[in-house]
């Protein structure tokens, strides 16, 4: 299955609103680069389900979440200046 | 992809919300996605997991793994939605007896034979001492004649092949254990191989058996979502308790996962002997194993004429096994090393 990177921008006033986006980007294994910022690998299928997800949960509150679709060498092309968020970890987890 | 593992006792694993939570004394420690990881890894006694978190692993299809205090897999949980391949299977018994069946039988032998003549020229190549460098040189060379002992077996009856196969590769690896005594550094204690069954009491071969466990598992994965039976192998005789083709598979991997794993991090310990506690690894000990057992599996290869992460070549050989089973290539083209 192919997965491409996908990055989860989104603007929203309301806190409960806010915190459940946050979740629902985390249920699906994305990582938080920034406040209101997700990235991580999905599958077409997976990013439908996500969308789907999100546009339940805003509803008809104000703001809007914006879903991007990168290939690798877009992404390569990102810049990183000051402190990385929580990146996307490649490695195994250890506990 | 990656793994979870938990080595240490006394954790407790839930799900929430659709999330893998892992807590300890009461304080959450780790949250993440099952999207993010492929397989869990139970290698500690003591673990709690909850029911709902179960159901999680076999609905996002994780599989999760409990492996003995000697790093051999034990019990494997798996979404009960298999992979219906009927028709593979049924080639796949039905080659066993035949032709094709003592072809594959010849193919998994060579390759680890390869392998290991691989592993001993290049310590002979990069050995300064020169005595010991001819000696290393000279045992691949003997490990190589025997590849093309095995290559070049002939016959139709598989049971007669298996043995022949079974004799060669078993003076293959004496010649090759030789060899890698004498790669390890001076000062390690190594008394030849012996198997989990023997009860080694050295740190290598715990090493060594350790390891293989770990990647017994991550060939039987492989395997089943290849869709072949496991336990219907060419190499090894067909066995309930034992999955024949994941063995076969292990073959071509053994060498170039574990045994480079070992020997570098063997060189690396300034006591060997202190990672032990008794017959078992230590807890700090068997971490830095698998660390280094899964930093060996992400390092790119060229295979095939492809470069690949060894854990992908892992994943496809059984692919590239059932494609030649089923009829869609000529040949079957196990993993070796340059």
């Amino acid at each position: 299955m192919q997965t491409m990177q996908t990055l989860v921008v989104y603007d929203i006033s309301d806190d409960r609103v806010r915190f459940m986006i946050s979740r629902v980007c985390k249920r699906f294994g994305l990582a938080r680069i920034q406040r209101s910022t997700f990235l991580g690998y999905l599958t077409s299928m997976q990013r439908k389900e996500l969308t789907a997800a999100l546009r339940r949960i805003i509803g008809d509150s104000d703001g809007n979440i914006q879903v991007f679709v990168l290939c690798r060498a877009d992404l390569a092309l990102r810049e990183v200046i000051g402190k990385p968020f929580e990146e996307y970890a490649k490695e195994d987890l250890l506990v | 992809m990656k793994r979870l593992i938990i080595n240490e006792p006394g954790l407790f694993l839930r799900a929430k919300s659709d999330m893998i939570v892992i807590e300890k004394k009461g304080e959450k420690i780790l949250e993440t996605s099952p999207l993010n990881i492929s397989q869990v890894f139970i290698l500690t006694r003591g673990a709690v997991l909850s029911s709902a978190l179960l159901k999680l692993l076999a609905k996002y299809r994780v599989d999760l793994i409990l492996y003995s205090s000697f790093g051999h897999p034990i019990a494997k949980l798996t979404s009960s939605k298999g992979s219906g391949s009927v028709k593979l299977r049924k080639m796949q018994y039905k080659i066993q007896n035949e032709k094709v069946g003592a072809y594959l039988t010849k193919r998994f032998a060579w390759a680890k034979v390869v392998n290991q003549k691989v592993i001993l020229r290049e310590a002979g190549k990069n050995r300064k001492d020169r005595i010991l460098s001819e000696k290393l040189l000279e045992l691949s060379r003997l490990t190589s004649s025997i590849a093309d002992m095995i290559a070049n077996l002939e016959g139709d009856d598989i049971e007669m092949i298996r043995e022949k196969v079974v004799r060669l590769e078993a003076e293959a690896a004496e010649v090759y254990w030789q060899g890698f005594k004498l790669i390890l550094p001076e000062d390690v204690q190594f008394p030849g191989r012996r198997k989990r069954f023997d009860s080694p009491t050295d740190p290598v071969n715990i090493m060594l058996n350790f390891c293989y466990g770990l990647l017994a598992s991550e060939v039987w994965l492989a395997v089943e979502s290849s869709g072949l039976d496991p336990y219907a192998g060419f190499l090894h005789i067909d066995s309930p308790r034992r999955p024949a083709l994941v063995m076969d598979i292990l073959e071509e991997f053994r060498q170039p996962v574990v045994d480079r794993t070992v020997l570098r991090l063997i060189s690396s310990f300034k006591d060997p002997q202190s990672i032990l506690e008794g017959r078992l690894l230590k807890r700090e000990a068997r971490f830095q194993i698998v660390k280094a057992f899964s930093e060996r599996l992400s390092e790119n290869l060229t295979f095939a004429g492809r470069s690949l992460p060894l854990s992908s070549h892992i994943f496809l050989q059984p692919k590239r096994l059932a494609e030649f089973i089923i009829g869609r290539s000529s040949n079957y083209l196990p993993f070796t090393l340059r």
